[in-house]
Formats: structure tokens, sequence, C-alpha cells
């Protein structure tokens, strides 16, 4: 009897653990400008943070002067293993984001001046 | 070429929602000088039509890929619209026509050209600056303002109607030679003037402009749009977890509906406990087919003058607003729920924008931002269209089928006023009941559609679907949805494009699938022996 609890338990914690990380590579941080147009590509590319924040990844993005849309940062199992495998000196990320669109550019009343009769 | 353009050969082209994805030949992107304003647009979209043309190519305008089907894409070469952003007012000299809108401000003052890049985010901080607001709009913001209206965009205004009902006037280019602004023959807007300081072909005809308000890019490239905004205003909001069988008591009234009433629900509203002094400017409801108590959101939103010391606090984006977009919430629904559906959607229903009462803002911060989630099958979405008289039997059904079908997701339910546009989808008067269904992207929810469309067909529910959204269009569908106003549409493109190379140019997959796309018809020929 006993043994056969203790096995539902294993079982139990198995399917836990399997659950746990399926479901890490959901972990995402959103990061988004309110009320921003967007422009039209999305970038994606995995950066590495190295030696415990002795060369973390800087990335210089070109907006054409404009900001960024939003900016998204996802994990997943085997990153969350690669971390812990090197006691967190080896950090892989993935970062998503997308610059916003040019700016609408309002002009001067037209047909103010040339405007004729029909 | 000119240098504002730029080309991306062999580009991925993705949807918003994830469910659309597509590699075509050449992506263009046209910039406007700041110095011409927008005449290196015009010119460029010029330049593209005849070097895509050159080539035998066909050519789609699309925007904020909103959309969920096929609608704003072709294989061959595409033209992201967004970088053209220019915009002004258009001058009382060049106006003929009378308002849609009583307004205290004069038409001048509301009366704006807008480039047909134009975001609704971008177009409703612009006109907010200047003491305006659009009239309606979808309940997100991402779209442009070409692709709202090409695709039926809409709210749930219940006397203004869909977006492209405050159009006034759209400026095409067809080819590399010529570009028109249409406009009605009946109250048109601008006279002869404006058209020629842009040196497009002025035409004033009810038929050829109805047809191009939703044509989905099928007519040429749309370079932009005159819309009649209205005074800036407020929307006074109020929404409460009710009863679906509670709320279902708002079909008979509206039903009734009296465009030049103010008091068509004011009883209903008094039902529910909500202000009742005048008809709400907006009504939606939000249902969830798994409940079986509180099992519906009902949101109205009454118009109040702008008055800047009783605005609430903006919203900050991370919370979720009254005026969200059901199928940003949809998105939230993990992908590996099929097991648990009604449970999920219950959750998920109790998450649904927090009850409110008196929640005042401007249009622009009630249908703001919404968070797109991309889970890697995508987001799905079906919205239909029943005339208001059988719009409780349709919504009934579709509860029905929904839970007997498992269908990850919830049901929105809009009202809005009848449109005129050839092919609106909100065509049925005095209402239009539409019943969005978004969920996820499954075989299982796509099913879930055609039951649908299957149980409407035998109920007997004449229906049309939403032209953004996913669904059955096919030549036998059309032709039920919309009767003769197909071949008026038709024969509106081939005016418009006369030139079979021009309607090669502007066609795609959707409008094959469509039937009404050029192709060579099959020509019978005598008895072969």
């Amino acid at each position: 009897m006993i043994v056969k609890i203790q096995r539902k338990n294993q079982v139990l914690w198995i399917v836990l653990i399997m659950y746990c990380i399926a479901f890490a590579g959901c972990s995402s941080v959103h990061v988004t400008a309110n009320q921003a147009s967007k422009a039209d590509d999305t970038y994606e590319k995995t950066v590495w943070a190295l030696w415990w924040g002795a060369s973390d990844p800087v990335e210089s993005v070109d907006c054409n002067g404009n900001g960024l849309q939003f900016v998204t940062m996802k994990t997943n199992w085997i990153y969350s293993l690669c971390t812990f495998v090197t006691l967190g000196a080896v950090v892989p990320v993935d970062i998503e984001y997308r610059c916003t669109s040019e700016p609408l550019h309002g002009g001067d009343i037209i047909g103010e001046i040339r405007g004729v009769k029909p | 070429m000119s240098t504002k353009i730029i080309v991306t050969d062999n580009y991925l082209w993705t949807n918003e929602h994830n469910n659309v994805k597509k590699q075509v030949l050449h992506r263009y992107q046209i910039s406007n000088n700041t110095a011409t304003q927008w005449k290196d647009g015009l010119k460029g979209i010029q330049e593209m039509i005849a070097d895509v043309r050159s080539r035998s190519e066909r050519l789609r305008s699309y925007g904020g890929k909103w959309s969920l089907s096929d609608v704003a894409i072709c294989n061959d070469s595409i033209h992201d619209s967004k970088p053209l952003t220019y915009y002004g007012p258009v001058g009382k000299k060049s106006i003929i026509g009378k308002p849609l809108y009583k307004d205290a401000k004069p038409l001048e003052k509301r009366l704006f050209y807008f480039q047909s890049g134009a975001q609704i985010n971008q177009i409703n901080r612009a006109l907010e600056d200047r003491g305006n607001c659009l009239a309606t709009t979808g309940a997100s913001n991402g779209q442009t303002i070409a692709g709202a209206i090409s695709t039926g965009t809409h709210g749930s205004a219940l006397k203004i109607g869909a977006m492209q009902d405050y159009v006034r006037a759209l400026h095409i280019v067809t080819s590399e030679n010529e570009h028109i602004i249409v406009q009605p023959a009946t109250n048109p807007i601008i006279n002869k003037g404006f058209s020629d300081i842009f040196g497009a072909k002025l035409i004033n005809d009810d038929k050829l402009y109805l047809s191009t308000l939703v044509s989905f890019g099928s007519f040429g490239v749309i370079h932009g749009i005159i819309l009649e905004t209205v005074s800036l205003y407020m929307l006074e909001t109020y929404s409460s977890r009710v009863d679906y069988k509670l709320v279902e008591q708002v079909f008979p009234y509206l039903s009734t509906f009296d465009h030049t009433s103010s008091t068509n629900l004011t009883k209903f509203l008094k039902q529910i406990g909500l202000p009742s002094e005048e008809d709400p400017y907006h009504l939606d409801i939000i249902a969830n087919p798994y409940g079986a108590a509180n099992n519906a959101f009902l949101r109205v939103m009454f118009k109040r003058a702008y008055d800047k010391s009783k605005l609430s606090p903006e919203p900050d984006g991370s919370s979720t607003r009254v005026g969200d977009d059901i199928l940003s919430i949809i998105g939230s629904l993990a992908e590996t729920t099929d097991l648990v559906v009604s449970p999920i959607v219950n959750t998920l229903f109790g998450s649904v924008a927090e009850v409110q009462s008196g929640y005042t803002q401007t249009p622009r911060n009630i249908f703001g931002d919404s968070i797109i989630y991309k889970p890697k099958k995508g987001s799905a979405s079906t919205e239909l269209g029943v005339p208001i008289a059988k719009a409780s039997d349709a919504v009934k059904l579709t509860m029905k089928i929904a839970k007997k079908a498992n269908f990850a997701g919830l049901i929105g339910i809009r009202f809005v006023k009848n449109s005129a546009a050839t092919l609106a989808f909100t065509r049925f008067p005095p209402l239009t009941c539409t019943i969005e269904l978004p969920g996820l992207n499954s075989s299982n929810t796509q099913n879930f559609y055609q039951q649908v469309f299957n149980g409407m067909d035998n109920k007997g529910i004449p229906f049309t679907l939403h032209w953004g959204q996913q669904g059955d269009f096919s030549p036998v569908r059309l032709a039920s949805m919309y009767g003769s106003a197909v071949e008026t549409w038709v024969q509106a493109r081939k005016v418009i494009l006369p030139d079979p190379i021009q309607r090669y140019m502007f066609t795609n997959d959707f409008l094959k699938r469509c039937g009404i796309s050029e192709s060579a018809s099959l020509s019978g020929g005598a008895e072969i022996v």
C-alpha cells in the first residue's frame, strides 16, 4: 500500500516537473509604448549575457529616428537549463522588437487658395 | 526610380495575428519627402505600379496587417502603405457638400484628407490635438485608415455605422498614368479645384463611390481618403456582468430601432439598472457560452461633450480596458487548452474588462491599444452580420453550437447602423448585429465556424461575413450574402479599371476564391462531333 502511494507520488512529481518545463517556454516580458504606431518589420534575435554581468549584450537599433513600439524578452526551458548548468555564467535570452512608424505629418489647408468652383 | 522607394525582395509577410504567412516577391515601401508633403508619395505609387506592371505581376497594398484572412495580400508585389502619413484639413473653398453629422463646428473644421498609411492611433492623436475625433472606430487602434475602411471595420456606435460611412471621398491610383478622386454624385464633398491640386480625375458617381468604399484594395492603390470627423467628445462608460437571459431582452428594442429617436433603449437600460435618460452611443455584449449565471458582459457608453475636467485618469496600458478588443483577450489563452476549454474560457471571461461605472475618457483612450498575443498556430476569428430581427435566434444558436463544439473562445455581439456601401457586411437595416467569434486557430475552431454557418443556413437566418476575418467566401456564399450587389461591384470595378491588365494587377487569391477576380470565363462552343 505504502509503495503504491509512493509510486503515485513519484508519477505526480514527474508530471508536475514535465508540466513546469513545458510551460517555461511561455515566459516572456513585454514592454510596449502606449498608443504608438507601428513600422512593418519585427526583428528577433538571441542575445547572450555572459559572466554574471561582466559581458552583458548591448543592442543598437536603427529606427530612422523613430522610437521603439515594443520590446519582448523571451526565455524557454533550454535557456533556463543552460543558465542553471553554467551557474548563471551564460544567460541566453530571445529578444523581439519593432520600431514605431513615421509620425503623421500635418500640412497646410489643402485647397484653401486654389479652390475653384465646379 | 525615386529614392524614396525601398524594395525588399523575397519578403516573408505575416499578419499581426500570426495566422497568415506569405512569401512574396517584392515589398515596396514609399515615403513622402516632408518638404513636398504628399507629392513624393503619390509619385512613388505611380512609379511602383509602372514597375510592377513591367513585370506583369500583381500588386496589393496593405496597412496594419490587422486582417485575419489573406484579403490584403498577394503573392507577387505588395505595398506597405504605413510610411504614407501626410494629412491636412480640406479648405473651405474646396468644399461643396453638406455635413453628414450635426455638429457645433462647421464642416471646414472637421474635414480632413489623410494619406492611406495613417494609423488609427496616429489619427486619434492628431485629431484630438485639433479638438476633433473619428465618429467611431473598431475596438483597437492598430489598423491604417485605408485598411480599416476597405474591409468594413466597425465599432458599436448605434447611430453612426461602420468606418466607411464617414468617408466622403477616396483618392485612388489606378495606373501609372491615372489617379482618381471618387465621391458620390449625391451630396459630393469637394470641387474640381481640389482634385486639380493632386492632378486627379474627379468622378462623381453614387454606384462607383459605394463600390470602392469596401473593396479591399481591388480598385487600385488608395493614396488618400477624405474623412468627415466630429467635434471631440467623451464616452461615459458603464459595464456589468449579468445573466445572458437578462441581456437578450435588448433584442426586441433593437429590432424596432429608430435612428431619429433618442429613447429606443431607455426601458431596457432601466430594467438592467443602468442610466436610462437616453439611448447609449455605444452598446455591446460579450457572452460566455459555458457559464450559466452572470455569463454576459454588457457595456454601454454615453456620448458627452468634451470637458477636460471630467476626464477619468488615462488607462496605463497594462490594465484591461472597458473597450478592449475581444481578440486580444482571447489571445491570452494558452495553446494547450483543448482538453480543458470550458474552465479556461470561464476563467478568461472573469478577466474581461473590469466592471465600471462612469469611467469617462475620449474615444482614443476607450478604444486604445490591444496587446497582440502570437500563439504558434495563430489566432482565429470570424464575424457574422445578421439582421437585427434575427439576432436573438442567431446568438442563441451560436452559443449552443459553441458549447457543443468545445469552442475555445468568447462571443462578441455588437450593433451597427446599416451601411450603403455595396459590399458592406453591415448591410441590414436598421441595425446589423455582428457576432464575432475570436478563438485560437485550430481545426476545432475552423470546424466550429463551419457548423455555425451551416446552422444559420438550416435555420434560414441570412448572414454576411466580415471581410477582414475568416470564413466562407465562396462564390455561392457571396451570392447568398450580397445577391445582385456582387455584380454591381464587379461592373463598377470594370469602369474604374477598364484595362483587363489593371484588373489582373489588383487581383489576389482571396478575390479568386470569391469568384470576383479578373479571370477569363469559359466560352461554350458548338457540339463537338
